[in-house]
């Protein structure tokens, strides 16, 4: 049942109107630009900062392993105010059924896109720039990302309580992700930063722990340790997501109390 | 008693939607509320189906307090707003009913025989065949409220329903009304002394506060 809801929201949400070709082109030319962008800097760096390998290998491994973790840390804030504009929310808060699981299934819709473009981005690098990983990387990098799908979803569950408190923050959300990234090191390497950035980075950041996790996985492949990294990343994240969602469900609730119309500015 | 509403009110600020509105009713009962724009009664239905709750007083849906037990409210009513959003905009009515189907835990066979016992509807029919953007505003009405059905709830809540249908449309509606109006109780908000007269509905005046 679960799975039958989750594939019609996925085609409401998503579902644009374009035919797959339309979406696969589309996806390739934004990965080939992208990708060449990074290969360009690559070769105007050249040998002159040290990245422990190569600079394009290095952003492209950064890239991919955040896809996930980002569209999450937005989707739910994003459904909620999608919802918002064209009624649904609404429909969905009258529902015998919690808004927050609503509203977190919505987000969860953008999974399997961010891991086909997590796939397509690695195929292309491969096949056109000649990016050399060992070949368990996109195993390895895929793993990594679904193990983080619950803490990240907690994350964007709690920033969608917080859009639905201040009627605002979609924009900045939108910075925080982008700047969480580059403080994980996704582009470069973390002690390019003064302390106590990369210290707070490494301790605070779930950005970081994620990109650390596949970084250390493709280098050293897997390990008894990196499992269980990667395992306590999964069951703290679905701890943390239980909590998450009843933050949402009490925002909610407090909508409800206030009543304003939930309309949401930049 | 299926609904019982004591003193209840709900204001927005210093701004009192309505309020001191009193009121019983029973499965079986149709009830019109009346009053200009701005009287309140797309606040009323909506305190009713707990997206607001209630400022002061106290109501009471299917045993269950509106204010203490939303949850459990939910449950027993569905609500029909008054605008046509709602749905995904790109699915079809039928795979926008079967999502809310799979929300009520209901099956695809159940989902078939509950839209088979809405009747014959030409507009309803229409609609589940076309993707929600593409709807005339009759289809989705008849949408809204298919999926309101569906549920079989004690207390359906009808934001006015009707107001741009056309004559036939309007007609196939007042009989889903009084279908559902057998096994349930129904309150509609509604401009039309027409309507009100036809589905023999007990008339709940709401004057304006401010």
């Amino acid at each position: 049942m679960i799975a039958a809801l989750f594939l019609l929201m996925r085609k409401g949400m998503l579902d644009l109107g374009r035919s797959p070709l339309h979406v696969f082109t589309g996806e390739c030319l934004a990965s080939l630009t992208g990708l060449t962008v990074y290969w360009f800097t690559s070769k105007a760096l050249g040998p002159a900062v040290n990245f422990g390998g190569d600079y394009f290998t290095y952003v492209v491994v950064g890239e991919v392993a955040l896809f996930l973790p980002l569209a999450l840390w937005n989707g739910v804030a994003t459904a909620v105010r999608g919802g918002a504009n064209d009624g649904t929310l609404e429909l969905f808060m009258s529902l015998p059924r919690r808004v927050s699981w609503l509203c977190a299934l919505q987000s969860l819709t953008q999974v399997p896109r961010e891991l086909f473009r997590i796939l397509l981005m690695l195929t292309v690098a491969h096949a056109i720039f000649g990016l050399a990983l060992p070949p368990h990387a996109p195993l390895t990098i895929l793993v990594i990302s679904l193990s983080s799908v619950p803490l990240f979803l907690a994350m964007g569950a709690v920033a969608a309580a917080a859009l639905l408190k201040f009627r605002r923050g979609l924009s900045a959300l939108a910075h925080g992700g982008t700047l969480a990234a580059v403080f994980a090191g996704a582009y470069f390497p973390l002690g390019t930063f003064p302390e106590p950035l990369p210290a707070l980075s490494r301790a605070a950041s779930p950005f970081t722990w994620v990109l650390t996790l596949a970084r250390n996985g493709l280098s050293g492949g897997w390990s008894g340790k990196l499992a269980g990294q990667t395992a306590l990343l999964f069951l703290g994240g679905t701890a943390i997501l239980l909590l998450a969602l009843l933050i949402l469900d009490l925002s909610f609730t407090a909508v409800r109390k206030h009543g304003e119309p939930i309309l949401f500015s930049e | 008693m299926l609904l019982q509403l004591e003193g209840l009110g709900r204001r927005f600020g210093a701004v009192w939607a309505f309020r001191a509105l009193s009121l019983c009713a029973e499965r079986g009962e149709v009830i019109s509320l009346v009053g200009p724009n701005g009287a309140g009664k797309t606040t009323l239905l909506k305190v009713l189906s707990t997206l607001l709750t209630p400022s002061e007083g106290r109501g009471v849906l299917d045993g269950h307090c509106l204010a203490a037990s939303p949850a459990k409210v939910r449950a027993a009513v569905a609500w029909v707003p008054a605008t046509e959003r709602g749905f995904f905009a790109r699915l079809t009515g039928l795979q926008n009913l079967r999502f809310h189907a799979g929300l009520l835990g209901l099956g695809k066979k159940t989902l078939q025989q509950r839209i088979s016992g809405l009747g014959e509807s030409p507009t309803l029919e229409a609609a589940l065949k076309t993707p929600y953007y593409l709807g005339s505003a009759g289809m989705r009405q008849s949408l809204h409220l298919a999926r309101a059905l569906l549920a079989q709830p004690r207390v359906l809540l009808l934001d006015e329903p009707t107001r741009s249908l056309d004559g036939d449309t309007r007609r196939q509606m007042w009989a889903l009304f009084q279908a559902a109006a057998q096994q349930s109780l129904v309150i509609l908000a509604s401009h039309s002394p027409e309507e009100i007269a036809v589905l023999g509905a007990r008339q709940i005046l709401l004057k304006a506060t401010a």
